[in-house]
């Protein structure tokens, strides 16, 4: 699969990207923070899980933005998706810090349980897009789902966490479940159709 | 049970967080209804791709707040990227061009300005100081020496005041025929030290290696300074060196003769030596 031809233009979410980003080329500081605030936790996870090192995740994070600041005016839409873009930056961000810190980037935990290759860069690209989908639903679907699937808090323990009725719990993880499905079939990441 | 009633249920049913009571009431309803049975599939799947979404840390607080300090320096980076600054000058090239305007008279004795410049006043290591700090190897004979150093002073301000000199002396059979290196301590700004050695006819130091300067205490505990390696010919060059301590607090001042390497442990023998009584 080819890193420009991932994700096909259209989706509401690619095309807000390829707007800030391309807004970001003009010198718009503020798209520079809105398209930050979206890949900021999926990056910095991602980080830490290729180099094993929270302060690296951190040098990642940081350069990888500055490197979106900078070179934001040759961003071709046409070309692949923004998120895309992001990624390869990211993706060579991380090797260059890992040769530089003597590490090679690792695979998630799950990944290396599955037999994959040390840089598995389609696994890495989907929970990339997997975060992001998260990330861009309401923060009280986007809270729930962290806890009751990244956490693996049990639904009882979400509702005593939040100090919020149990039934509250079952409707936002059921909403937020067909939200964030419906992102990842927009983003091609789930067929429609598939169960 | 029903579909409505199941809705809810399904997260729960899909990751066996339901109760033992719900969840044989939804088998019961998803044996008799292929609608629920496919909307508990896409639940399951969707679940599965949540769990593998990289979020399971928290990020920083202060991440947001430092990485926007560095985008708001991005203007000043490219100004400095920009900046004509890639090539050093020459080393000789101001003295000469100042020669050539005759803002300045032609050495008569090149290596001899050392010699004089113990009569000078401790401006005059302030000056080498600051010629140091800018990679400015400049010399000349005494009776430039106070215009130049009035004229750096105007530039620059005054850099602090000599406390006192010492003499590396050469310690080893190998070094024996090295000259002495002569030193100045220097009082700067801000209650901080600085040390000035006059490396002229320094021989080049061999590749690979550094002199790693040294302070040593009354009970022979050692405070790196710095490094230096001398490369190239035998000019005269200044070495400034920001000390991190009060060298009078010390009664000597070392250097060896260390390999290449990250960390300031002393590996190497001790090539020169110097008694410090400021």
């Amino acid at each position: 699969m080819v890193l420009g031809t991932r994700a096909k233009a259209g989706s509401g979410q690619q095309e807000d990207e390829a707007r800030l980003l391309l807004e970001v080329g003009r010198g718009d500081v503020d798209a520079l923070r809105k398209l930050y605030r979206a890949f900021e936790k999926p990056l910095y996870n991602l980080g830490v899980r290729w180099l094993s090192d929270a302060a690296l995740a951190e040098e990642l994070v940081q350069e990888v933005t500055l490197r979106v600041w900078r070179r934001a005016s040759v961003y071709d839409p046409a070309r692949g998706a923004a998120s895309s873009w992001i990624f390869g930056i990211a993706r060579n961000v991380a090797s260059d810090l890992a040769r530089a810190r003597g590490r090679a980037p690792v695979p998630s935990a799950d990944l290396a349980q599955q037999g994959s290759e040390p840089w598995n860069e389609e696994a890495a690209w989907r929970q990339w897009e997997i975060a992001k989908a998260v990330q861009s639903l309401p923060p009280e679907r986007q809270q729930v789902l962290r806890l009751a699937y990244v956490h693996r808090f049990t639904q009882v323990e979400i509702a005593r966490a939040l100090g919020i009725p149990l039934g509250t719990v079952k409707t936002r993880i059921y909403q937020g479940l067909r939200q964030l499905r419906d992102i990842l079939i927009e983003m091609e990441i789930v067929e429609e159709g598939r169960r | 049970m029903n579909c409505d009633d199941l809705t809810l249920e399904l997260a729960g049913i899909a990751t066996g967080d339901a109760t033992h009571e719900e969840q044989e009431a939804a088998e019961g309803h998803l044996r008799t209804c292929s609608g629920c049975r496919r909307t508990l599939q896409e639940v399951r799947h969707t679940i599965d791709l949540t769990r593998l979404a990289p979020l399971e840390e928290d990020v920083p607080e202060h991440l947001e707040r430092d990485v926007f300090r560095f985008v708001e320096l991005q203007p000043v980076a490219a100004l400095v990227e920009a900046a004509p600054l890639e090539h050093d000058p020459p080393l000789l090239l101001e003295r000469d061009a100042m020669e050539r305007s005759g803002a300045l008279t032609a050495p008569r004795k090149l290596r001899g300005w050392h010699r004089v410049a113990p009569v000078l006043a401790p401006g005059l290591a302030a000056s080498l100081l600051i010629l140091g700090f800018l990679g400015v190897n400049w010399y000349s004979d005494a009776s430039d020496a106070r215009e130049r150093l009035n004229r750096v002073n105007d530039r620059f301000g005054p850099w602090g005041d000599m406390v006192g000199r010492f003499e590396l002396a050469p310690l080893t059979q190998s070094t024996a025929s090295w000259p002495p290196v002569q030193g100045q301590l220097m009082r700067l700004p801000r209650d901080h030290f600085g040390l000035v050695l006059h490396l002229e006819d320094y021989p080049p130091t061999p590749h690979g290696y550094v002199c790693q300067l040294w302070l040593v205490g009354e009970d022979g505990a050692r405070t790196p300074l710095g490094a230096f390696a001398v490369n190239g010919g035998r000019e005269t060059r200044t070495l400034p060196l920001e000390v991190p301590v009060d060298p009078r607090d010390f009664p000597r001042i070392e250097v060896t003769l260390e390999p290449v390497h990250d960390d300031e442990a002393m590996r190497g023998p001790m090539i020169m030596e110097a008694t410090l009584d400021f």
